[in-house]
């Protein structure tokens, strides 16, 4: 890319494109895929500050402590932790070209993800079972729309999951398919720290008030 | 452009890249817009319905691997040489 800056005759500068820069397919996912992901940070930033700010207004309800069973929680974990491993894995046999492999890795990729939302749900329909509702208290609905936004995510990372196997086994591991998984593996392993912060922020900690 | 003494080219053209084109994009807002009214007005069967549609006419958009294509440097050559003959002609 050339910028012609050149007098003429009056003296002012000239400012113009000599050149058209080549955009080749692709050459700009991985910039507009992060500048996602960073709104999408801002996002549950904001959900964690009014956690933050809502999580010790119990109305007289149910308290973290009532609530919470950290064992499931940390099978929860550990299930959504397991995946972004395998996810690993997927992206290494993809580097290699091993294209069985890759789905085979990209599908328990997709069983842990959704043992992690079947045990959230789980989880959902025990508290709600016992009142814990979100409309109970500030605490609750602010609890659920954190732990909710993170688990409707991981939901649509599952279908896009699938969505890309299929692209995958239809099209074989192309340039543009390798971009996609790239972009997956970095939106799921994004939705991996997220869940560490609310692992932390809301179940660790809401078991030490 | 004229006034800081632009000079038109009249060689040196290459391929220029373009999109494909695509209706996906008015047919996502039409549906967008079909599952906002069904939200505002609580008709949920159609909120349900355009956001299913919505799902899949974005995913089916996916497997559409051919989105842009170049017009190649003879049309582009040709083109500019007829617009340099009908401004000469115009003279």
């Amino acid at each position: 890319m050339t910028i012609a800056i050149k007098p003429t005759q009056s003296g002012e500068p000239l400012f113009y494109l000599a050149d058209e820069h080549p955009h080749p397919e692709g050459w700009s996912t991985s910039l507009g895929f992060w500048i996602y992901l960073m709104s999408d940070c801002l996002i549950f930033a904001i959900l964690f500050a009014t956690y933050g700010v809502l999580s010790g207004n119990y109305a007289a309800g149910p308290a973290p402590k009532d609530l919470f069973d950290l064992s499931l929680v940390a099978v929860n974990t550990t299930m959504l932790l397991l995946s972004s491993i395998t996810y690993g894995f997927a992206m290494l046999t993809m580097q290699q070209n091993k294209i069985g492999q890759t789905q085979l890795w990209l599908a328990i990729t997709g069983l842990f993800g959704l043992a992690f939302i079947g045990i959230e749900l789980t989880e959902f329909a025990h508290m709600i079972h016992e009142g814990a509702t979100p409309q109970r208290s500030a605490f609750l609905s602010s609890f659920f729309t954190l732990v909710a936004t993170h688990g409707l995510h991981v939901t649509f990372g599952l279908v896009w999951l699938v969505t890309l196997m299929t692209q995958v086994a239809r099209f074989g591991l192309i340039e543009a398919n390798r971009r996609r998984l790239m972009c997956l593996s970095m939106f799921w392993h994004f939705l991996d720290v997220v869940w560490i912060g609310v692992f932390t922020f809301v179940y660790l900690m809401g078991m030490l008030r | 452009m004229k006034k800081r003494g632009y000079q038109r080219p009249l060689t040196g053209f290459k391929p220029i890249h373009m999109p494909s084109s695509t209706g996906t994009g008015i047919i996502l807002a039409g549906l967008a817009t079909a599952m906002g009214f069904g939200l505002i007005w609580y008709i949920w069967w159609l909120a349900a319905l355009s956001f299913i549609a919505l799902l899949v006419v974005g995913i089916g958009h996916t497997f559409n691997y051919h989105r842009d294509f170049d017009i190649p440097a003879e049309d582009v050559i040709r083109t500019e040489d007829a617009r340099t003959k009908l401004l000469a002609g115009a003279k």
